[in-house]
């Protein structure tokens, strides 16, 4: 029984890789219609975008990346749809270097949508820096961005600064959400909502409880409930399905691998005791 | 062929190539890895260049003088790549990370100590949730107070309490290490979807 | 020459970070300008520094090239890409369709799967290395796999309460906790930021 356990504790990690890749894949194919609870948090953007009024003003800050994207995408997706719906200014601003590439294709989806550039919705270019960035936008945010020429973009034009936005999105995975918050929600109190990748949740659940964040939404299953309550039905909702049984093998595997360490230990422990006597 | 499917089959291939990594190191998985650090470095250093010109070059060059000493200080930092003039990359970089720590400072005192405090003082103690919410965050910052001799009777109570906190910080951990499971086998999934939709059209 | 290689950094990030810091208590016009315009200097100054770890690895993929190291053949791939997509990038711009081609189609498909490489691993430091060896370790993976099971609809297909449990754990004990560690965190960090701004911490400006 001993060696049963310890070589099922030693077991090939290649065996474990491919169960994993078939718990995955099986459910893109044969779909369970599991259920799907909205939370709390991802409402609470819903509501906060939903509030806005018509033609309102909105930052849409990313930090999404191709590390990222699996979770942030449908997200932006799904927000960018929702702002589209309610007629927003969409000011585009990728802080992480490979957001640019992300905000051009918003942009195109917009425009396919009707919008005008320029007028309707505008792409900051990428800056360097990070907090420093946050710092700027949030002290002088024309002096920012010192490279975009007066005349340029009408909508640009028709802003001062962070002052006169509605609502700041703020899409990533990591550092943003804090300068966000320490040095434009600080100083502005715009109403803030916050897409993330799950690894944070716990981190920025506090800003939440602190009111903060007005919304965050969070992982692939945030993505998932917003797109159920604005009405986009798109790529997480399908990609739920897998994120269960995954998460059912992870438990699995867990509750295994105790269960035989348990009865190894015991096992060890009961055979020193017999040696001892 | 189309580009749009050459593009796809691209793409699979890199996919494939780094997943190879799982069955063992193998050259495909070598050349995906060289790959992907040159492309890496290759964009970021785009984006600086882009950044360097709109920035700083073109606004000096338009007659924003003050930009010199950032233009000077830049190439300064550039010497780093240069073992015998390094040194000279010390001057802007202490200025960078001076600059850095002030900014953080100023987000640390605003946001995550001063309205975080506001927060917990003003809550209000009419539910069970907000009691225990109050509990815990005493119990979490005891933890982290070291000043305290644990062997005298005050030291050990706040010891006990720190202990509490121990316990409750392991359940935020928990949740974190669930979110965090959640986040990896999200990247898979899309992944998967990827290369059985758009490659190999077994979905729809 | 000792002060510029050794002080001047030091009393640069000095000057630089006390006005920073200053200029969030004060009002002093020439204290909010110095404070805009360092800002602005630091973000020129960070441009610059994006392209440092190009130039490293340019420099340290050569030499493996020259001294001839173990799979110094791949070295040659990362040059190739390296130089070849920072010539494109920088002489036809980001927006190049090429440029972008070579984005969508390879550097974020190689990104996104070296990235999600992770989730076998963590499956495999789950079932060999994750142990309830103590009631701490035990409730952090009780903690760990309700949040799991709350989170997707599995769970809530099984048990309708596993998403209430987890509804509560993240907004009052995972909340209060990390609202604590955030707290401590931040203590530390302007202490650290002190210790910059005041020219008591050396080891941020790295070797000669």
């Amino acid at each position: 029984m001993d060696d049963f356990l310890t070589r099922m504790q030693n077991i090939d990690r290649r065996i474990i890789y491919t169960v994993v890749f078939i718990v995955l894949a099986v459910p893109m194919f044969k779909p369970m219609g599991l259920p799907l609870k909205i939370t709390r948090e991802t409402k609470a953007s819903y509501d906060a975008i939903e509030a806005l009024p018509e033609g309102a003003l909105v930052m849409f800050a990313t930090a999404n990346a191709p590390g990222t994207q699996a979770e942030l995408e449908p997200q932006s997706i799904a927000v960018v749809k929702h702002l589209m719906r309610k007629n927003a200014k969409i000011v585009f601003n990728p802080v992480a270097a490979e957001s640019p590439r992300y905000c051009d294709r918003y942009r195109e989806m917009m425009a396919a949508a009707g919008f005008e550039e320029g007028v309707d919705f505008i792409q900051l270019p990428y800056q360097a820096g990070g907090e420093t960035l946050y710092v700027a936008m949030g002290t002088d945010l024309k002096s920012a961005y010192v490279m975009i020429q007066p005349g340029q973009y009408e909508l640009w034009d028709s802003i001062d600064g962070m002052q006169d936005f509605d609502l700041f999105v703020d899409c990533g995975g990591g550092e943003t959400q804090r300068w966000a918050i320490g040095h434009i929600e600080a100083k502005y109190h715009i109403p803030h909502i916050t897409l993330i990748t799950a690894v944070i949740l716990a981190v920025v659940q506090p800003y939440f409880t602190s009111r903060q964040f007005s919304g965050i939404v969070s992982g692939l299953n945030g993505a998932a409930e917003y797109e159920v309550l604005a009405g986009f039905p798109g790529l997480a909702a399908s990609g739920m399905d897998a994120q269960s049984l995954g998460h059912l093998w992870v438990i699995f595997t867990i509750v295994l691998g105790n269960v035989a360490y348990f009865i190894t230990k015991a096992g060890k422990a009961a055979k020193a005791r017999g040696g001892g006597d | 062929m189309d580009l749009a499917v050459l593009g796809v089959w691209i793409a699979a291939f890199c996919t494939l190539a780094v997943y190879s990594f799982l069955y063992g190191d193998n050259p495909v998985f070598k050349f995906a890895e060289h790959a992907f650090v040159g492309l890496a470095a290759a964009h970021v250093a785009v984006m600086g260049i882009e950044n360097m010109r709109n920035r700083a070059w073109e606004p000096f060059v338009a007659g924003q003088w003050w930009l010199l000493g950032a233009l000077i200080g830049g190439v300064m930092l550039l010497t780093r790549w240069f073992p015998s003039v390094r040194w000279i990359s010390r001057i802007p970089l202490g200025f960078m990370m001076g600059v850095a720590a002030g900014m953080a400072a100023r987000r640390a005192i605003e946001s995550e100590f001063w309205k975080q405090i506001i927060s917990t003082a003003g809550m209000k103690l009419d539910t069970l949730d907000n009691v225990l919410y109050l509990v815990i965050v005493l119990c979490t910052l005891s933890y982290f107070l070291f000043a305290f001799n644990d062997r005298t009777r005050f030291g050990g109570a706040i010891k006990s309490v720190g202990v509490v906190g121990q316990y409750v910080m392991m359940i935020a951990f928990g949740a974190s290490l669930g979110a965090t499971i959640m986040a990896r086998l999200s990247l898979v999934i899309a992944r998967l979807d990827f290369l059985f939709r758009n490659w190999l059209h077994l979905l729809d | 020459m000792k002060f510029v290689r050794s002080s001047l950094p030091i009393y640069l990030g000095v000057v630089g970070g006390a006005v920073v810091l200053l200029a969030y208590f004060l009002t002093p016009k020439l204290l909010q300008d110095l404070s805009k315009w360092f800002g602005e200097w630091r973000m020129t100054l960070a441009a610059f520094a994006l392209t440092l770890g190009a130039g490293n690895l340019l420099r340290i993929h050569a030499n493996r090239i020259r001294l001839k190291r173990e799979s110094f053949a791949f070295s040659y791939v990362l040059i190739f890409f390296l130089i070849g997509y920072i010539v494109l990038g920088t002489f036809w711009g980001r927006t190049h369709p090429l440029y972008s081609y070579i984005f969508d189609n390879a550097y974020q498909p190689l990104s996104a799967t070296v990235f999600s490489i992770n989730a076998f691993y963590i499956s495999t430091a789950c079932y060999r290395a994750f142990r309830a060896r103590n009631l701490q370790a035990a409730v952090l993976l009780i903690a760990g796999v309700v949040v799991m099971l709350g989170k997707v609809g599995i769970g809530y297909a099984i048990w309708p309460g596993f998403a209430t449990v987890t509804d509560w754990i993240m907004n009052v004990p995972n909340s209060a906790a990390m609202r604590g560690i955030n707290m401590a965190a931040a203590l530390g960090a302007l202490g650290v930021s002190l210790r910059v701004i005041l020219g008591l911490e050396r080891g941020h400006l790295g070797g000669e």
